[in-house]
């Protein structure tokens, strides 16, 4: 059995995809920072992608851009195992965090958003199946975890996608700032002052007076 | 000085200065990455002879940007002199309240530009065109206004609103100091404003539009929206620390959290338009809930 067969049916198309979608990717990363300002498609020609190459894979920019923000997603979401002891939990959460505020990723996931809301401004079904597919996605595992978290007593009960949407929205905390872009030390800081507070929720730490 | 191409005198240049120099393409020591101005088309503060003859709004043109550190840079042509400084935020706040009586737009500079020291006439049109690198043959205001706003990328800025914003916050935090609310109440008062604001419309307008724009319009945005209810914060904490109501070991980084906090996957889904603006119960709640998580990691003493 050719396992490679079986893995990818049609190795050429997918592969040319994929490599496509880390070009551009890279070229989010390297871009001298103009922000959304560019464009996706501007962003595409940067990348060196051809106008039919791109049609022929992904329909047009707008669906690369949402292709993008479900690759990204993916591997945001990796290390979000089920887990059943604290430890595990601050781990996966602190691998999650470094993966999204980690140097390169961090760049490309603030310039793919930035860019997001400016196609998003001019076409809203666009808007809407990004954050599906990439922001909205993140957000629903990351409130499935921390339920399951809940139901294995580590994280105390409480409304799982708020809590999500908070850490989430810590991660992203510094974001509005050009060319500043946290590391994995900052990564570790958030999620201790995250995991803090959802302690003291149970009372396992202390309040503030 | 004096900056021709690089291939034309490059071997003058390797003879003449220190070989363990390094010079980039366009023949500078140093490469620095384009930055992007905020150039104001504004009326006049005082009559002048000349201005019968611009204008009805753009009878100057000056320009600024910010340093990402609070600080603005700023370049303003005098008819004796260039003022170049740089400015702290309620300085430049006085330059943007003169900015929102005419016009503004957020232009990249070119490097190296089309500009020429031969062209002379050094009025303000003149030099701020210089600035930029533009080629253009606009001597005044106005002319340059037209010529930038036709360029593509070039994103126009609402000063009257960035000044409008900074008003209402600073009477905010003058109502919240008058009250001498609790530390968890004068949070709440806080975020339930700032999560009001960033989901208005206008919010949300002046979100997209900075991200459609450039990082420093961004860093602007901070500058004079939420950058201003999160220092407010930090003041709140800041004071909170002292009374050893709550243990922070960094209050300007926790402040800066909890107006992320506010923020929320909330914003994002009425960003994309997922779903309509929450009511103020959901507000009300979401900001509680943001509260408990900043006061309860807190650490106490």
């Amino acid at each position: 059995m050719n396992l490679h067969a079986t893995i990818v049916p049609h190795p050429v198309p997918d592969l040319r995809r994929y490599a496509i979608l880390r070009t551009v990717a890279d070229t989010l990363r390297d871009d001298g920072g103009d922000g959304g300002a560019a464009g996706i498609a501007a962003v595409v020609t940067a990348a060196g992608v051809s106008r039919r190459e791109l049609v022929r894979e992904f329909g047009g920019a707008d669906r690369l851009l949402v292709a993008l923000a479900a690759m990204f997603a993916a591997a945001l979401l990796e290390p979000l195992a089920a887990c059943t002891t604290e430890a595990a939990l601050l781990a996966r959460l602190r691998d999650f965090a470094a993966r999204m505020l980690g140097g390169s990723p961090g760049m490309q996931l603030r310039r793919l958003h930035r860019l997001a809301l400016v196609e998003a401004a001019g076409d809203p079904a666009l808007g809407h199946a990004f954050y599906r597919q990439g922001p909205g996605m993140v957000a629903d595992e990351l409130s499935r975890f921390f339920r399951a978290a809940q139901y294995a007593g580590i994280v105390p009960a409480g409304d799982s996608d708020r809590l999500a949407g908070h850490f989430l929205e810590l991660l992203r905390s510094r974001w509005h700032l050009a060319g500043e872009v946290h590391g994995e030390r900052e990564a570790a800081r958030i999620v201790d002052a995250f995991w803090r507070g959802v302690q003291a929720e149970r009372g396992d730490a202390p309040a503030a007076r | 000085m004096p900056r021709p191409r690089a291939s034309a005198f490059a071997h003058r240049a390797r003879t003449a200065v220190d070989p363990a120099l390094r010079i980039d393409a366009n023949g500078s020591p140093v490469t620095i990455a384009p930055a992007t101005w905020w150039v104001c088309f504004v009326p006049g503060l005082r009559p002048q002879w000349w201005h019968r003859f611009a204008d009805a709004r753009h009878k100057h043109v000056f320009a600024l940007r910010p340093l990402g550190d609070g600080n603005w840079l700023l370049v303003e042509p005098w008819w004796t002199r260039l003022m170049v400084n740089v400015l702290a935020p309620g300085q430049a706040m006085q330059f943007l309240r003169w900015a929102a009586a005419g016009d503004v737009l957020a232009v990249r500079e070119a490097i190296p530009g089309r500009g020429s020291q031969l062209r002379g006439w050094s009025n303000c049109s003149v030099l701020v065109a210089f600035l930029l690198g533009r080629g253009h043959l606009a001597w005044t205001p106005n002319g340059l206004y037209r010529r930038l706003a036709r360029e593509p990328g070039v994103v126009r800025i609402d000063a009257k609103r960035l000044v409008r914003e900074h008003a209402l916050e600073a009477g905010a935090q003058a109502a919240l100091r008058d009250r001498g609310a609790p530390l968890d109440e004068a949070l709440a008062d806080l975020g339930a404003g700032a999560v009001a604001a960033m989901l208005s419309s206008r919010g949300l307008t002046l979100y997209a539009t900075a991200a459609a724009g450039f990082d420093s319009a961004m860093d602007a945005c901070w500058a004079f929206g939420l950058g201003r209810v999160a220092e407010r914060i930090r003041d709140a904490l800041e004071q909170a620390h002292r009374d050893g109501e709550v243990e922070l070991d960094d209050c300007e980084a926790a402040a800066a959290r909890f107006v992320a906090m506010l923020r929320g996957n909330l914003c994002l889904e009425v960003g994309f338009g997922v779903r309509e603006a929450p009511g103020p119960d959901e507000v009300r709640a979401h900001v509680a809930s943001a509260v408990g998580l900043l006061l309860r990691g807190a650490r106490a003493r």
